[in-house]
């Protein structure tokens, strides 16, 4: 059934998607294993000129890439915090061709889908700070599309870092979600506009990617009104 | 239910939206060749500044956005029901760039230098509530806003959007297309057949209000397309220019429109839309008006759209201004042309890694 069919108007019937698959990269130990898978699995030319966050990007998609068909909401507050750093230090005389691409956003996820070589028809990349992970899976919920997926990734920086204009951290995280009901799903993320709110005004990103590394059922308050839950199948 | 455009405005280096058209369909170029850092002795780059590109806290377009913005309606913005969409290609960049040349830390400076420091100086000067969110996709990012804008309407989950969008210049923004070797000393002819191609780039903001109250205005469908074929260059097959119009081309079909291309100058994207438009739309005209306002770059897709809707409003739709031609198709008008007939207008943007936009707007 597709998503449209079961979701006819706001007020009326609450928005949810099944969860098909979910991965984290978190900030703790293991990160070197997982670089080290990413050199496994990247083309070298192509893993050349891509940052940190798009090689994050490209690993918590590897076991499941999206195809044409797919659609894709991106979330990222500090984006190519590196890329940037470098790019600056050049400026104005020696701006480096690469870092200004590498640079621009959404350059994490267009990263790792043109080292797959893959096109998409929708890819909604956010930006900022508050409500994003809430406006992250809003829009995926809202999109017409049979296959969502969420992705949420910050690289960590350097020299911006102690500007607060950075992310303290490395990780991402991305959940597949289907418009179908399947038995064999993980879990279901939902929205119901019109539910009083949970009583958690915002999510913490970094709380966000532990809940699904962790597979803990969580709801927070969004700011288009209600509340969502993410909710892990035992 | 469609997404109505219940009101919109938009301002360029030629003036205010009427300004702006007028100016455009009198074949006046915007642009005008500027140091490319902002400091003199720097190569000199066609630029269309609403103000010189100096470096200072609060940034020098944020009175001019301001201004702008004092002219949106009433309404409860950002409350659950009336959000917010910002989008920007770069929103308050070059404040990072400062802190990289060695400015602050301090509060102040830093605040002006990310997405969400620039939506809290906004929200703060307009009143805007939380229900705000931000899109960033290089020079599509106006046109993913107005789509998403589109399916919260259409699925009942707003009663009006305030699209705000805008993208204004800076070192940064500039030396990086410099350092591409497509912002160089030549002036912008889009859809030109010429030995090389130039792009030149613009200050440039826009606002507008969807609701689903009928409106002359409707965004009658949209679509999206990302290759992913390079960074910085389309799939040469052209294929990401005819999947983006796949989708909506039966909607298109049995209706009058003209087609305001994305057209920046660029010799292979500029060669790749024009002919495959006419080879898919052989008798629609199609122009493109960065050749004098400039690339507005991420908001593009707005300040065109506005400038768009105003021409029809005046009945008279501005030419390929800057481009004399040869071109690489003969659908590309380089003269202005009444809108006549027309119901409709197609409006197209594309941006960094293959990215498409297609913006099917119906009129009565």
């Amino acid at each position: 059934m597709h998503l449209a069919e079961r979701t006819v108007h706001f007020g009326s019937v609450m928005i949810e998607k099944s969860i098909e698959f979910a991965r984290a990269w978190l900030p703790e130990a293991g990160s070197e294993l997982r670089l080290a898978e990413c050199k496994a699995m990247i083309p070298t030319r192509s893993a050349r000129r891509m940052s940190l966050l798009g090689k994050i990007v490209y690993w918590l998609l590897e076991p499941a890439p999206p195809i044409e068909t797919d659609a894709i909401v991106y979330a990222t507050t500090h984006a190519e915090s590196r890329a940037l750093e470098k790019y600056i230090r050049d400026l104005p005389d020696a701006a480096s061709p690469t870092l200004f691409q590498t640079s621009v956003h959404p350059g994490g996820i267009q990263q790792a889908l043109i080292a797959r070589q893959q096109a998409v028809g929708i890819l909604l990349p956010l930006c900022g700070e508050a409500h994003l992970i809430a406006q992250l899976c809003q829009s995926g919920l809202t999109l017409h599309a049979e296959q969502t997926y969420l992705v949420l990734a910050e690289e960590q920086g350097d020299v911006l870092l102690p500007h607060g204009l950075a992310s303290p951290a490395s990780y991402g995280v991305v959940l597949k979600l289907s418009a179908s009901h399947r038995e064999e799903s993980l879990g279901t993320l939902r929205w119901d506009p019109c539910s009083p709110g949970a009583g958690q005004a915002d999510l913490d990103p970094l709380a966000f990617v532990r809940a699904v590394e962790s597979r803990r059922s969580i709801h927070w308050d969004s700011p288009m009104g209600g509340r969502i839950e993410l909710e892990w199948n035992p | 239910m469609a997404g109505h455009i219940q009101a919109f405005d938009c301002h360029t280096v030629l003036g205010g939206q009427d300004e702006s058209v007028r100016a455009l369909l009198e074949g006046k170029i915007g642009l005008a060749a500027h140091p490319v850092s902002g400091i003199a002795g720097s190569d000199q780059v066609p630029l269309a500044l609403r103000a010189e590109m100096d470096l200072r806290t609060p940034p020098r377009w944020w009175p001019d956005l301001l201004g702008l913005l004092r002219g949106i309606p009433d309404a409860p913005w950002g409350d659950p029901r009336y959000p917010v969409i910002l989008s920007s290609s770069n929103f308050g960049i070059d404040h990072l760039y400062q802190i990289g040349q060695g400015a602050g830390p301090d509060p102040e400076t830093t605040s002006w230098a990310t997405p969400q420091g620039i939506a809290a100086h906004l929200r703060k000067a307009l009143g805007w509530g939380a229900n705000l969110q931000m899109f960033s996709h290089a020079c599509v990012s106006a046109h993913i806003a107005l789509c998403q804008a589109e399916t919260w309407i259409r699925r009942d989950l707003a009663n009006q959007v305030l699209l705000v969008s805008f993208d204004y210049l800076g070192p940064f923004v500039s030396c990086g297309f410099h350092s591409l070797k497509i912002l160089n000393a030549g002036f912008p002819q889009p859809y030109g057949d010429q030995p090389v191609g130039s792009i030149g780039l613009g200050d440039g903001a826009a606002w507008c209000v969807l609701s689903k109250d009928p409106s002359p205005w409707r965004i009658a469908a949209t679509s999206l397309w990302n290759e992913h074929f390079h960074q910085t260059a389309n799939d040469p097959s052209g294929s990401g220019f005819e999947a983006v119009i796949h989708p909506i081309a039966d909607q298109l079909a049995g209706h009058r429109f003209w087609i305001k291309g994305h057209g920046t100058g660029t010799l292979e994207a500029g060669r790749l839309e024009s002919t495959s438009l006419q080879k898919r739309f052989p008798e629609v005209p199609l122009v493109s008006w960065k050749g004098s306002i400039g690339h507005t770059l991420g908001s593009c897709a707005l300040v065109e759209l506005a400038l768009a809707l105003k021409a029809t409003e005046l009945g008279r739709i501005p030419g390929t201004v800057g481009s004399n031609g040869p071109f690489f198709s003969d659908n590309v008008a380089a003269d202005s042309f009444e809108s006549g007939a027309a119901n409709g207008i197609l409006l197209l943007s594309n941006a960094f890694g293959g990215a498409h936009g297609a913006l099917w707007i119906r009129y009565d």
